[in-house]
């Protein structure tokens, strides 16, 4: 489905939304999610379906055992004995455990079937079976897991409705590349039936404008050159990479974030509010600060379905003790840490696929991370004796992550881990500077005309960035400004935005994220 | 909540400006041809229109209505925009119409028209800001859209035409709003070579021939065994402006123009094209002629009448605008005009009776030459290859045979030069070619573009 047709579905549905009856409105958005996935194929429900009840059922049964185990325990307080009643937990908590790890196996299993099995096939030189991955299938999977694991651990009861849970799985504008929601946050705005407010409505708009912007200005006029240089990085010295390789991040970027702000402005639409999962990344001050600022619903749903449940295991309990005596406190405070950190982007790099590059660029990540971690009681230090406050050390500070983050990128976008340490490699001992100026990069498939509009476009992106960093809020400030103003800004934006965007002619990429 | 009538009013206001900023920016924010600029403007303010030649820059450049109306006493004028398929040949016969009343309406096509029912995207521009009818437009609108599906991009024209400096912007204001005065100072910077004459005809005469072009350039395409039909929607498109025509009670003619003989022999779609247009004309009732086939006694289609490889110079326009104007008034006459042109795509070719070109380019071995040429079907070619050095002295490689290959060491700095001649016709000129002089002149510039 285009970017426009996505536009278009999201607003027909909307209109569809406010002149149906209140009551079943979240039945509406049932079916429009449902006719939205069975567009992408047919072929692709049954994955869904399988999550859907599975799910469901699992969570349900999860729940269900715990409310016999704390009934009986209630009924028969008085004759059970200590030993009982910690029995019929006991009990309790097998049944809930096996129940959940079978739900949980079944879904990554098929997860993992889907999406590494040509990989691993290929090991052994087998036939691939062909499986096309089902759209969304890693965003849902999570988002149900995250449910599971959240009933399991008896942060909330199941949901009881098969129907409102298929809605909170399958919402059409977070089914192709996110945000992983959270059930608690989500489900209910998901079913509340929302009336029509004109004001939510020119937000989410704006917000779609936005998204379509960073997508179709930006990221969609960068891709030609990106995939240039990628694909013939044996024609470039180390200059033209790296500038193949800053154009990947402002493609990436906005090509995710771009796509989140318009499924999250079709979303409002609806009076709905997505999970937030772009901070403004590229002005984190550390690498940690950065993934709490990239992909935030992905960073948290590890953080608190891995990085936790790892990092608090009792052999990682009794590891930091036995650090405590040997390597002091510090360390054995922040050894689980560093290893959970390891563990989460090996995780991360392989959902990005199963692939050496992917691997590295993970563990690239988890290792910085990971020694970041241990080296923080000493950075804290260096801070107390040292003028760290500054603007120039904060500067100091986001250029550095910039560079560390892109270095990353070489590992993430080339398709072969050998590729990327070449590219790396010609960045730093080959950088062939004339080619900056001898006409190269005029050729790097980009004409000055879109070399002056993505200056520009990068130039409000900055600008609109630079003033969220600094707690602005866009659209409250632009609703807050006269009509003369707030008409004109919008007007020029817009137009800007038509005169520039890729349209049938030029790249039209799918988003990024979407084959993950 | 705020959902006021204000808020509905003022949101709607909103969009309205929207949609009128941009079209502004459609009107004056892009590049503005002056030529289909004033011809527009001339067609729109005339209503005596007798005889009107409607099509691409061929009718622009091939008819000279001065000379047509002389001789034929009718009021000519050329409707003509550059590029112009059969969907803006339909928006232009409608905005003619609107004022005028032609006795005849003269529809001129390439075969080029044919090989997709796609226009090109440049002919959008040239025309589109200056339809006066919003009902031609949007009919003409979704016409091209209809065969490409880029809704949005027409809808958004100043995207892919935008204005490159501010006196774009000021020549697109000058041209609609004044349009004398800005075309005048518009054409001191033309092209000295071509003027406008007025009745839509550009008269282009430039120093130079397209020989050199045919020469180098004509090399013939190896027919790819396509099937070259009329495609359904330009037969449909023909059927509408044959219903537009007699809806006016003006009399309809089709022709073909008169093409290039390089590209008649050189171009597997030219012929079939012409002949499958005929074929659905006769068909339909619609009176059509091919003056690609047309008799030298009619007119002499030789290189010397072109500048380009499409475009007659205005030698050649006016030679061919009388050609035409004699064949126009024993056609309107009710005279058998068939005789003056081929009756076959065979006759034609067998009377093509000399080598319009030759080409040398590298085989597949080392040092091995394939040589050929642009001929008529009865025409036997034979080739003499020579070495011709800087200093423009020749080494005889090898005397005329009917062979066009050769092997053949080319020293550096030479050329291996092929002359080529109907065999045994000792007084005929030889065509040549020089490789790699000619080649890299035309294919090494193709291939670095």
């Amino acid at each position: 489905m285009s970017l426009f047709t996505l536009m278009a579905f999201g607003v027909l549905c909307a209109g569809l939304y406010y002149v149906c009856p209140l009551k079943l409105r979240w039945l509406l958005l049932l079916a429009v999610s449902y006719a939205f996935y069975a567009y992408h194929g047919l072929s692709a429900l049954p994955y869904i379906l399988l999550t859907t009840l599975s799910t469901w059922a699992g969570a349900l049964m999860i729940g269900r055992i715990a409310q016999k185990s704390k009934a009986r325990l209630r009924e028969e307080k008085a004759t059970l004995d200590a030993a009982a009643k910690k029995q019929i937990k006991a009990r309790a908590k097998t049944r809930q455990r096996v129940l959940f790890w079978a739900v949980l196996l079944v879904n990554f299993g098929v997860l993992a079937v889907i999406k590494y099995s040509d990989a691993v096939l290929s090991l052994f030189s087998a036939p691939s079976p062909g499986f096309l991955l089902p759209l969304g299938i890693s965003f849902y999977t999570f988002q149900s897991m995250g449910y599971l694991i959240d009933v399991y651990n008896g942060k909330y009861a199941p949901e009881q409705n098969p129907v409102k849970f298929a809605l909170f799985v399958s919402f059409f504008p977070q089914l192709i590349q996110g945000p992983i929601g959270r059930y608690d946050q989500l489900a209910p705005q998901l079913v509340k039936p929302h009336r029509f407010d004109l004001d939510a409505i020119e937000r989410g708009a704006l917000l779609m404008i936005w998204g379509f912007f960073k997508k179709k200005v930006i990221a969609d006029r960068a891709l030609p050159l990106v995939e240039e240089v990628f694909a013939n990085q044996g024609a470039y010295g180390g200059a033209v990479i790296a500038v193949g390789v800053l154009f990947y991040s402002l493609q990436q970027y906005c090509d995710f974030s771009g796509g989140i702000d318009l499924v999250a402005g079709i979303a409002e639409l609806f009076g709905i509010h997505l999970a937030p999962n772009f901070k403004r990344p590229y002005f984190s001050v550390s690498l940690g600060d950065f993934w709490r600022r990239w992909h935030i619903s992905l960073g948290s749903w590890m953080r608190d379905y891995v990085f936790y449940p790892f990092a608090l295991t009792r052999p990682m309990s009794r590891v930091s003790k036995a650090l405590k005596k040997h390597a002091g406190a510090d360390i054995a405070r922040a050894f689980p840490a560093a290893l959970g950190n390891i563990l989460v982007f090996l995780l991360v790099g392989i959902w990005h696929g199963a692939t050496a590059n992917y691997v590295l660029w993970g563990l690239y990540n988890g290792v910085i991370l990971a020694v970041s971690a241990l080296l923080e009681p000493y950075y804290k230090r260096f801070g107390e004796k040292h003028h760290t406050k500054s603007r120039g050390f904060h500067l100091f500070r986001v250029l550095r992550t910039f560079l560390i983050v892109n270095i990353g990128w070489y590992f993430d976008r080339c398709t072969r881990a050998a590729d990327a340490f070449a590219m790396l490699g010609k960045t730093f001992l080959d950088p062939r500077l004339p080619q900056l100026s001898d006409g190269t990069l005029a050729r790097l498939c980009l004409e000055t005309r879109d070399f002056h509009i993505l200056f520009i476009a990068t130039l409000i992106l900055f600008f609109v960035s630079l003033a969220q960093e600094r707690g602005v809020r866009i659209r409250d400030w632009l609703m807050g400004r006269t009509l003369a103003v707030r008409w004109a800004l919008l007007l020029c934006f817009f137009l800007f935005v038509i005169a520039t965007f890729e349209g049938a002619g030029g790249t039209n990429s799918g988003f990024l994220y979407a084959v993950f | 909540m705020n959902n006021t009538p204000k808020r509905f009013i003022r949101l709607a206001a909103f969009m309205l400006a929207l949609v009128l900023l941009v079209c502004l920016a459609n009107t004056y924010l892009i590049q503005t041809d002056a030529i289909s600029c004033v011809i527009m403007k001339e067609m729109l303010a005339r209503d005596d229109i007798e005889l009107c030649f409607v099509g691409s820059s061929v009718v622009r450049d091939h008819f000279n209505p001065a000379i047509i109306s002389e001789i034929t006493g009718l009021t000519a004028f050329n409707a003509a925009f550059p590029s112009a398929s059969l969907q803006a040949d339909i928006a232009v016969t409608e905005e003619l119409f609107k004022k005028n009343d032609p006795q005849w309406t003269v529809l001129v096509v390439e075969p080029y028209n044919f090989n997709t029912a796609k226009e090109n995207p440049e002919t959008e521009y040239m025309l589109m800001p200056h339809l006066t009818d919003w009902r031609v437009k949007l009919d003409y609108y979704l016409r091209l859209c209809k065969e490409d599906g880029f809704y949005l991009d027409r809808l958004l024209i100043f995207r892919d035409f935008f204005a490159t400096s501010l006196a774009d912007v000021a020549k697109a204001i000058g041209l609609r709003h004044n349009t004398e005065a800005t075309f005048k100072k518009v054409a001191e910077g033309m092209d000295p070579s071509t003027t406008y004459m007025g009745q839509g005809f550009l008269r282009n005469t430039p120093d130079y021939t397209v020989e050199d072009d045919v020469r180098r350039q004509m090399a013939r395409v190896e027919d790819p065994g396509y099937v070259y039909e009329l495609l359904e929607p330009s037969k449909e498109m023909l059927l509408e402006y044959k219903a537009l025509c007699e809806e006016k009670g003006t009399n309809l003619l089709v022709v073909v123009f008169p093409n290039h003989t390089s590209h008649m022999l050189s171009e597997p779609e030219c012929l079939p094209y012409s002949r499958s247009l005929m074929n659905f004309c006769a068909q339909n009732d619609i009176p059509c002629y091919n003056f690609s086939l047309a008799k030298p006694e009619l007119v002499p289609l030789l290189d010397e009448y072109y500048f380009d490889l499409y475009h007659m110079n205005g030698t050649g326009a006016d030679l061919f605008s009388e050609a035409f104007a004699r064949f126009f008034n024993l056609y309107a006459a009710g005279e058998d005009v068939s005789g003056l042109f081929y009756a076959s795509d065979e006759e034609y070719l067998a009377s093509i009776d000399f080598i319009v070109n030759t080409w040398l380019f590298p085989a597949q071995e080392e040092n091995a030459f394939l040589a050929d040429c642009n001929r008529g079907s009865l025409v036997q070619p034979e080739y003499r290859f020579v070495l011709r050095r800087p200093d423009g002295t020749e080494e005889l490689v090898r005397d005329y045979t009917p062979d066009g290959g050769i092997t053949a060491e080319i020293p550096e700095g030479c050329d291996l030069r092929v002359y080529a001649r109907p065999q045994g016709n000792e007084e005929a000129e030889p065509v040549y070619y020089d490789y790699p002089t000619d080649y890299d002149a035309y294919y090494g510039k193709k291939l670095a573009e």
